[in-house]
């Protein structure tokens, strides 16, 4: 774990650069929201303490505004997951000690598309998993249902990360959805490198609630917080992406699915 | 997988998310079960002369169907000044007999966001027979041909939730009447209000019951339709119920006996003046007793719920403080909590002499607690608004079928007093964060939109489910128009008010109209709210008519909402020009020998809704001082000019005490040229960056 972590902060600008990717989309998310409010009819000020209420019918006059914020976190979900499949190749081998822009670049270049190809046999597994406990509404408890969809989110996390170390790092064909089920078969068969993952994984969403529960408890005064728990969340990801990079090859068998 | 290694998974799993089942608290030390109904007159004061009836009643449950054998045995006084030939019957049950009675017609088969599926069984009450003791003069010839009493008609109206009993001879005022009534009640799969579900039987509006005679002969009796609720007179009961053994029992009045009979249980329950009866059964309850200011809290609950007794508890003490003291003593000797299960949640927040059913205390997730949320409106509101049902209705007995906003307004208001007491004024209902709803707040919220579709003052009948809006406006708009015109008159005076009305129509039937008239009596038909301009005696005084605000607020739908329209900073006009001087020559002033003309600002507010109602300016100035003055709000614009001042924002009511408003975030403005945070869009905006980052994280690294 320490070579992780040393590793990580070694490659501190990767890791400033997604931060700042993420910034931007967060902050042009909340600009949205301001200039939502800010062009509602009216001449705020602070109404005494009662923000809550204040923000209620702020939002049922200009529900417009609610929807701004919604179309903010959901681009911020589609560019999270969009900017990381682009630029996990190249941060897994810089992690890997490769210093040379060049020779990441090439990497990076040589190693893209089947990348990007794991990643979407991930996601879609990961869908139709989702969906499979989604749609089977009524056969658990609304507790067990949380606790499926969280471990089915965690464990396709820990594969995809282990799916695209194999294939940046050691040529796995990422095109062909063996490779995304193999993944899920090393991570299965290392526990211990499982729970490692997960748990980081785990820790990562604990610091956005915490920072978003701060956020909530200021009245949305104090944002610091938030900022500087997706910075910890980014460089945990790095971390994770590190580890998974310790499962080596994957063992696919050829050809098309 | 190994069981050891599975069973510790399980139960990480399960302490992950949050669900360890709450324990069962020990039962304190039995309250023993009140002698009397009623507490004493030392206490409650004599009471006055309304009682209508007297009531037996006997039930026999079959646990295994859900049904009652009944027999009410009815002495029933006409306290009219006319001759009585009928006796019109409510038979609420029949209201879920069938899918086109008035009431399942309206609700389709929802009620309060429970839904009446297929499956469930239907309910009925049904008739089987009315006799009427025979009078003197015929009793012998009665006893002679073997029967008790003399046969009545009785028919069902249109709609089965209504009949009618044709005496075989007038009651006349003054008189009495003896009557004899056999009935079968089946209850429904509970959903709304009364029923069962698995072992738990809720038993309410379930006999035969007379409609309410008016002092002019007249009846009021009702269909019972949607939204309404119930309307009768005050009697004396005893209930002999017959019952399974393992049945544990909470009822209306007090148990006197209590007998175990073989296979059965034999119960004898009491209650001194009251309109209804109403029990609940089930052999999981659990028992919590406990004393307050000499009224015996009994709380049945199943186990699942028994966790939470102690919130419950708490609330119905401060909801006994608060409303004794508001509205005078409680009558009555003892109260009870039922908690309906699981599977039963439709029986819940539901009210009946001396017995209420609660709803749940919502166990709020563990992720919403981490983010700072909770709430007070599961379980604890219910509770105090249920109980606050003791007076307004139980001894406040309007008729909720014409005026219900008298029973469900005035408590909703006075429930948010009772919160207010025990938490403080900015009592908070629901918290996330660092930000929270009070009542008033929800109140406040609630008088937008729907509260403005139709005028508060209506019968149930009126408010169409379909339309929707009847808790926005019964509920809601009443308690803010209460809260509205006690913060313009004063907490203590209103409070003094209302405490006549209560004390003056204890045990009766009030309208709308005893209300009104009792507040314009003594609060007053104007009242000063003071003068304009403080500062300046020749604006005169602005005053409030207590009569025309409560009939634009009750009976119209005018929207009552002001906002500051403009502020103006300007120069005072000068003095520069032509002017003729003494001798009626032309002289020009070309400004060099005068001072430069002084600022003078000019604040327009607006009344933008229809409704009339003086309102409070607090004018804030560039050097930071402020003035408040009162707006009559009389005419649609009003301006106010202060000469050499330049003002920096204003604010209208800033004390925030038109809770009737429907927006207020026009209330408050801040002159052009003057930078000063919103206060809105930052933390808005903070939020949804918030948000932002969260969602990057969820699915980015």
């Amino acid at each position: 774990m320490s070579t992780a972590v040393r590793s990580v902060i070694g490659a501190w600008r990767w890791l400033i650069g997604w931060f700042v990717v993420a910034w931007i989309v967060a902050m042009i998310a909340g600009a949205g929201v301001r200039a939502g409010v800010r062009a509602a009819p009216a001449e705020f000020v602070r109404p005494d303490d009662r923000i809550l209420a204040a923000w209620l019918e702020l939002l049922q006059l200009h529900p417009d505004i609610a929807v701004a914020a919604m179309s903010g976190w959901l681009a911020s979900a589609l560019i999270a997951a969009s900017t990381t499949a682009l630029i996990a190749p190249g941060l897994l081998v810089r992690l890997g000690g490769e210093t040379r822009l060049s020779a990441v670049a090439a990497r990076w270049a040589s190693t893209l598309w089947p990348q990007l190809a794991t990643t979407l046999w991930n996601w879609l597994l990961r869908v139709a998993l989702l969906l499979a406990v989604v749609t089977s509404v009524g056969e658990f408890s609304a507790g067990l249902t949380a606790a499926l969809l969280a471990a089915i989110l965690l464990a396709s996390t820990a594969a995809l990360d282990i799916g695209r170390a194999a294939v940046v790092l050691h040529d796995a064909p990422g095109t062909s959805m063996r490779c995304t089920v193999a993944a899920f078969v090393a991570l299965a068969r290392h526990p211990k490198r499982a729970a490692v993952l997960v748990g980081l994984q785990l820790a990562a969403w604990a610091f956005a609630v915490l920072g978003f529960a701060l956020t909530m408890r200021s009245a949305g005064e104090d944002i610091w917080p938030m900022r500087l728990a997706g910075l910890i969340a980014i460089g945990l990801g790095a971390v994770r992406l590190r580890l998974a990079s310790d499962a080596g090859p994957l063992a696919v068998a050829t050809g098309n699915p | 997988m190994p069981f050891a290694t599975s069973r510790r998974l399980r139960l990480a799993a399960i302490l992950a998310l949050g669900g360890c089942a709450p324990e069962v608290p020990a039962a304190p030390p039995r309250i023993a079960e009140p002698a009397v109904g009623l507490r004493g007159p030392e206490t409650i004061g004599r009471l006055p002369d309304t009682k209508v009836f007297d009531a037996t009643l006997h039930a026999r449950l079959d646990e295994a169907v859900h049904r009652i054998d009944g027999r009410l045995q009815l002495r029933w006084h006409n306290r009219s000044a006319a001759a009585v030939d009928h006796i019109p019957l409510h038979l609420y049950m029949n209201a879920f007999r069938a899918e086109d009675t008035a009431w399942m017609e309206a609700g389709r088969g929802r009620h309060r966001g429970v839904e009446r599926d297929d499956a469930r069984a239907w309910g009925y009450v049904d008739v089987r027979r009315v006799t009427r003791n025979a009078p003197a003069d015929a009793r012998a010839a009665a006893l002679e041909s073997g029967t008790s009493g003399i046969e009545l008609a009785f028919v069902e109206d249109d709609d089965p939730t209504l009949g009618r009993i044709d005496l075989d001879r007038p009651v006349a005022p003054g008189g009495s009447i003896d009557l004899d009534i056999e009935f079968v009640t089946q209850l429904p799969e509970v959903f709304a209000r009364t029923g069962w579900s698995g072992p738990f039987h809720m038993v309410g509006q379930w006999y035969p019951k007379p409609g309410v005679l008016l002092a002019d002969g007249t009846w009021k009796a009702h269909v019972f339709h949607f939204h309404s609720e119930f309307f009768s007179d005050f009697g004396d009961f005893d209930v002999h119920l017959d019952l399974p053994p393992q049945m544990i029992v909470g009822a209306t009045g007090v148990l006197l006996d209590e007998v175990l009979d073989g296979e059965r249980k034999r119960q004898h329950w009491h209650a001194d003046m009251v309109h209804d009866f109403a029990w609940a059964a089930d052999p999981r309850f659990l028992e919590y007793t406990a004393e307050h200011d000499g009224i015996r809290i009994r709380q049945l609950a199943t186990p699942e719920h028994a966790w939470s007794v102690d919130a419950h508890l708490q609330a119905q003490r401060a909801a006994l403080d608060t409303m004794q003291r508001n509205y005078g003593q409680y009558p009555w000797s003892t109260i009870t909590i039922i908690h309906p299960p699981k599977g039963a949640e439709g029986a819940g927040g539901m009210e009946y002499p001396t017995l209420f059913t609660t709803s749940a205390v919502w166990q709020v997730p563990w992720p919403a607690r981490v983010v700072g949320f909770s709430e007070r409106f599961s379980g604890v509101f219910t509770t105090v608004h249920e109980f606050g049902h003791q007076y307004f209705q139980g001894l406040l007995a309007s008729d909720e079928f014409s005026q219900p906003w008298l029973d469900e307004g005035m408590n909703t208001f006075s429930n948010v007093l009772v919160l207010e007491e025990r938490d403080g004024p900015d009592a908070w209902l629901l918290r996330a964060g660092g930000l929270e709803m009070s009542g008033r707040d929800f109140v406040r919220a609630a008088v937008r939109d729907n509260a403005l579709l139709q005028p508060v003052d209506q019968d149930a009948e009126s408010f169409d489910p379909v339309v929707g809006g009847y808790g926005d406006i019964v509920y809601r708009k009443t308690a803010a128009t209460m809260l509205t015109l006690r913060n313009l008159v004063g907490a203590e005076r209103f409070d003094d008010a209302l405490r006549t009305y209560a004390l003056r129509y204890r045990f009766t039937h009030p309208t709308g109209a005893d209300l009104e008239a009792t507040l314009v009596e003594t609060l007053g038909q104007t009242i000063s709210l003071g003068q304009a301009d403080a500062d300046d005696p020749s604006t005169g005084a602005v005053t409030l008519d207590v009569g025309e605000f409560l009939d634009q607020a009750l009976r119209t739908t005018r929207e009552l909402d002001v906002r500051v329209h403009s502020i103006v900073n300007r120069d005072a006009a000068g003095e520069r020009g032509w002017h003729r001087n003494e001798s009626g020559v032309l002289i020009e002033d070309d400004g060099s020998e005068s001072e430069p003309p002084p600022p003078e600002a000019t604040v327009v507010v607006q009344r933008s809704g229809e409704f009339v109602v003086p309102v409070e300016v607090e004018i804030t100035f560039a050097d930071d001082t402020s003035v408040t003055r009162i707006w009559s709000a009389r005419r649609r614009v009003g301006t106010l000019v202060f000469p050499g001042r330049r003002v920096a924002r204003v604010r209208l009511d800033p004390a925030g005490k038109l809770l009737l408003e429907s927006h207020r975030l026009d209330n408050h403005r801040v002159a052009p040229g003057m930078r000063v945070k919103d206060g809105l869009s930052g933390g808005l905006a903070n939020l949804a960056e918030a948000g932002a980052w969260a969602a990057f994280v969820g699915f980015g690294p």
